[in-house]
């Protein structure tokens, strides 16, 4: 039962890839339902998976592929269905499920010359990448999470390209693929430490022995996955692929924020967490990189002029959330693992807000005709229910009590305070300030998103912005196109984890049970949260539209533009690896190639000096062979 | 038993006709007998080297009594037949060509046909597509 729910996991949307593109060609049609089918497909099993794992317990090795014996190590390629799998797999399911049946309508018709739809395509990918993420949430070995890994690398790139005609798009696909793949080298490498150092890739092997293990190989393989989590995740110093990757179309972004891709970093870390916390060094860097990235992206979102990219950066703080709930794990009491039960109660409850904002943010778009927040406004007299569902996923994200987003952050900071008070030290308590810091600023910049959406006057339509997507692009401007059902659905659908995930905490399960929240923790992030929602929200009625007018101009350029780390990256990365390009592709040019043509040269004047001997004439041809058959004869009688 | 003198110089001779045929001739019959003159030099040549023992002639002066104990796989002379063999066959395609070029331009002068040279005063890309017309 459990084995086939596994397994119908990864294989019902990689069919439904396989299904929907070469149909797609002749009859686009079907494209929608396979790739709607296969994503439900996906859900359902991974909801028997769940209830599978929860009543009859999780299995530790289920064979898949078998064995590759690479004669050092034999890889076992097995799956594995715990609750961890489970519960992020129903994350994952769900979010995919919601976004396939949103993009149906998002991207009905042709499109636009700029922007075409290429429906089949699109959908096949997105399938395609659900299987890969639950590939990489069910491997039970290192080398078949990497294969995930990569899938997941090159259909985000695809996706993020989608709208290939654009010029920033294909900027930031690349941009994506490229940031993505030096971490993915830390992957690589900690796949070759591992079976040189410890002699198995295997998940369920490495949780036994990790504490067994060299020093030194545990720290390199910790640090080296720790590498490829933070440049999947959008950590810094690798996270600036993230905000650019909002090129892509909106669903995409609720995709790869909420269940995939950005997850997938995260849940790496928790996946391995007994060769992170047998090596503390690892966790201490996690931590610094998680309490960094979680006040910058934080204080980069209060600065955002655009709605997508506003939440862009939230899903970077975010995540640095559930790092820093993992990078706190070994803290707690020895052997304790509340740390990583919260980053992943987190990681659950985030998929569903993100998931449910990006939809959101996407319908507004498809109402307003733009993502600038300055076009927006009013949506709570225009689309109430709309705005409704922002606010939800807003407090989620703000951790407004008694949203799932609230118990999970609480969750987090709570672990962090235990980590601290039992003697831990800096890490734990650098954690724990960033994240209550980062809780106010969430608080102002969601009630900021709030505030410039939902509330203030009707904007007048913007000229020279057209719906970028959908059928409604026809409608004249001033008149709120009706969104179509595939739209709203699944926004209620998401909603409902949003708002009722903390019930999980009644009755946890053995993943969450070490999930406390404490009270006096819980009460002041509530107090801190609430304190920057008001704040952002009352700022309208004081005369300030924008909340974030409050920042000095430089200052908020500065924010804006993600403290310039493009331009210092251009600097230290891109602009020396292209000069190391260029001279290699003049060494290339000017001197390898420079004998190549040499020969031809050398030819040609042979060429010319010898057809001068062409004489025609066959007596001419004779005395040659007869003068060379002379010289052969001297030569032998000189030498014998 | 001959002395060695006789055939080394009817072999000489043979080879010096031969060149004369192949350098001084202009008929391409005649070109060709040169060349099978300088063959049976070579033939004459080897027939004559078998009887010379192992070890040179060297051999016949430092141990006259010996004997000479030829070799009896007879290398010269089976290597002779298997050249007039290769020869025989070599004359059909020759006198063939021959045929074919005295069919097509009515000459066997050889230095009437110098089309193909590229360095010749008649070179032309496609030698005989002016003259069948």
């Amino acid at each position: 039962m459990t084995r086939a729910a596994a397994f119908s996991t990864i294989l019902l949307p990689a069919l439904a890839a396989l299904l929907g593109l070469p149909l797609g060609g002749r009859l686009s049609a079907a494209a929608r339902e396979w790739a709607v089918l296969g994503a439900l497909g996906a859900l359902l099993a991974a909801c028997v998976e769940l209830a599978a794992v929860l009543t009859g317990g999780g299995l530790v090795r289920v064979a898949f592929l078998g064995g590759v014996d690479t004669g050092s190590t034999v890889v076992r390629l097995d799956l594995r269905a715990d609750e961890l799998s489970a519960f992020v797999a129903v994350a994952v399911g769900l979010v995919a499920f919601c976004v396939q049946v949103y993009s149906t309508a998002y991207l009905a018709g042709p499109g636009t010359d700029d922007a075409p739809t290429r429906y089949p395509a699109y959908a096949a990918t997105v399938s395609l990448f659900t299987a890969a993420m639950m590939l990489v949430v069910h491997a039970d070995d290192l080398v078949l999470l990497l294969v995930g890994w990569e899938v997941m690398g090159i259909c985000s790139y695809l996706l993020v390209g989608h709208h290939s005609e654009r010029p920033a798009a294909r900027a930031a696909a690349v941009k994506a693929f490229l940031v993505t793949r030096v971490g993915d080298l830390g992957v690589l490498l900690a796949v070759v430490v591992l079976v040189v150092g410890a002699g198995t890739t295997s998940v369920s092997r490495l949780a036994g022995t990790a504490g067994d293990l060299p020093r030194g190989t545990v720290l390199a393989a910790a640090l080296l996955l720790l590498m490829g989590a933070v440049g999947k995740s959008a950590q810094f110093p690798l996270h600036t692929w993230l905000p650019d990757a909002m090129e892509g179309p909106t669903p995409v972004s609720a995709l790869i924020h909420a269940a995939t891709m950005v997850a997938a970093g995260v849940f790496l870390v928790a996946r391995l967490l007994p060769v992170f916390v047998a090596s503390d060094g690892a966790l201490v860097v996690a931590a610094v990189v998680a309490s960094v990235t979680m006040l910058g992206a934080a204080l980069a979102a209060l600065a955002q002029d655009d709605l997508k990219r506003l939440l862009a950066w939230s899903t970077v703080s975010q995540v640095a959330y559930m790092l820093a709930g993992v990078s706190v794990a070994s803290a707690v009491d020895g052997d304790d693992s509340a740390g990583a039960s919260a980053g992943v109660f987190h990681l659950l409850s985030h998929a569903a807000f993100k998931a449910l904002l990006f939809l959101v943010a996407g319908c507004v778009t498809h109402v307003v005709g733009s993502t600038l927040l300055a076009d927006m406004g009013a949506l709570r007299r225009t689309h109430a229910p709309l705005a409704l569902l922002l606010g939800l996923g807003l407090a989620g994200l703000a951790g407004i009590p008694p949203l799932g987003g609230f118990w999970s952050k609480e969750a987090v900071l709570t672990a962090a305070e235990h980590a601290s008070a039992s003697g831990v030290g800096w890490p734990a308590q650098m954690v724990l300030a960033s994240g209550l810091v980062t809780t106010l600023v969430t608080g102002v910049y969601a009630g900021r998103a709030f505030a410039m959406v939902a509330l203030g006057g009707v904007r007048p339509a913007p000229a020279g912005h057209d719906v970028p997507h959908g059928p409604s692009h026809a409608l004249p401007h001033g008149l709120s196109p009706a969104l179509p059902p595939a739209m709203t659905w699944p926004l209620w659908l998401l909603a409902v984890p949003t708002v009722l995930l903390g019930l999980v905490l009644v009755r946890p399960p053995a993943l969450l049970g070490e999930v406390h929240v404490g009270f006096w923790t819980a009460f002041t992030g509530t107090l801190l949260s609430l304190a920057g929602v008001g704040w952002a929200l009352t700022a309208p009625a004081l005369g300030a539209r924008d909340i974030a007018d409050a920042v000095p101009r430089p200052v908020r350029v500065f924010l804006r533009e993600g403290y310039r780390f493009d331009a210092v990256q251009d600097r230290l990365v891109v602009r020396p690896v292209r000069t190391l390009a260029r001279v290699v592709a003049g060494g290339d040019r000017d001197v390898v190639d420079a004998y190549v043509r040499g020969t031809a040269t050398v030819s040609r004047w042979g060429g010319l000096v010898l057809r001068r001997t062409q004489s025609g004439l066959v007596t001419g041809y004779l005395t040659w062979v007869l003068a060379g058959a002379a010289v052969a004869a001297a030569v032998g009688v000189v030498l014998s | 038993m001959i002395h060695l003198v006789g055939p080394v110089v009817l072999a000489a001779a043979l080879a010096g006709t031969g060149v004369y045929g192949l350098l001084a001739r202009r008929n391409a019959v005649l070109v060709l007998v040169g060349a099978e003159l300088l063959l049976a030099a070579a033939g004459v040549l080897l027939v004559t080297a078998n009887t010379i023992p192992a070890g040179g002639l060297a051999q016949l002066t430092a141990a006259p009594d010996a004997g000479i104990a030829p070799d009896p796989l007879l290398p010269g002379q089976v290597l002779t037949i298997f050249a007039i063999t290769i020869g025989a066959a070599e004359v059909g395609l020759a006198l063939a060509v021959v045929l074919l070029l005295y069919r097509a331009r009515s000459v066997s002068d050889l230095t009437a046909v110098r089309e193909l040279g590229e360095a010749s005063p008649t070179y032309s890309e496609t030698p005989g597509a002016g003259a069948s017309s």
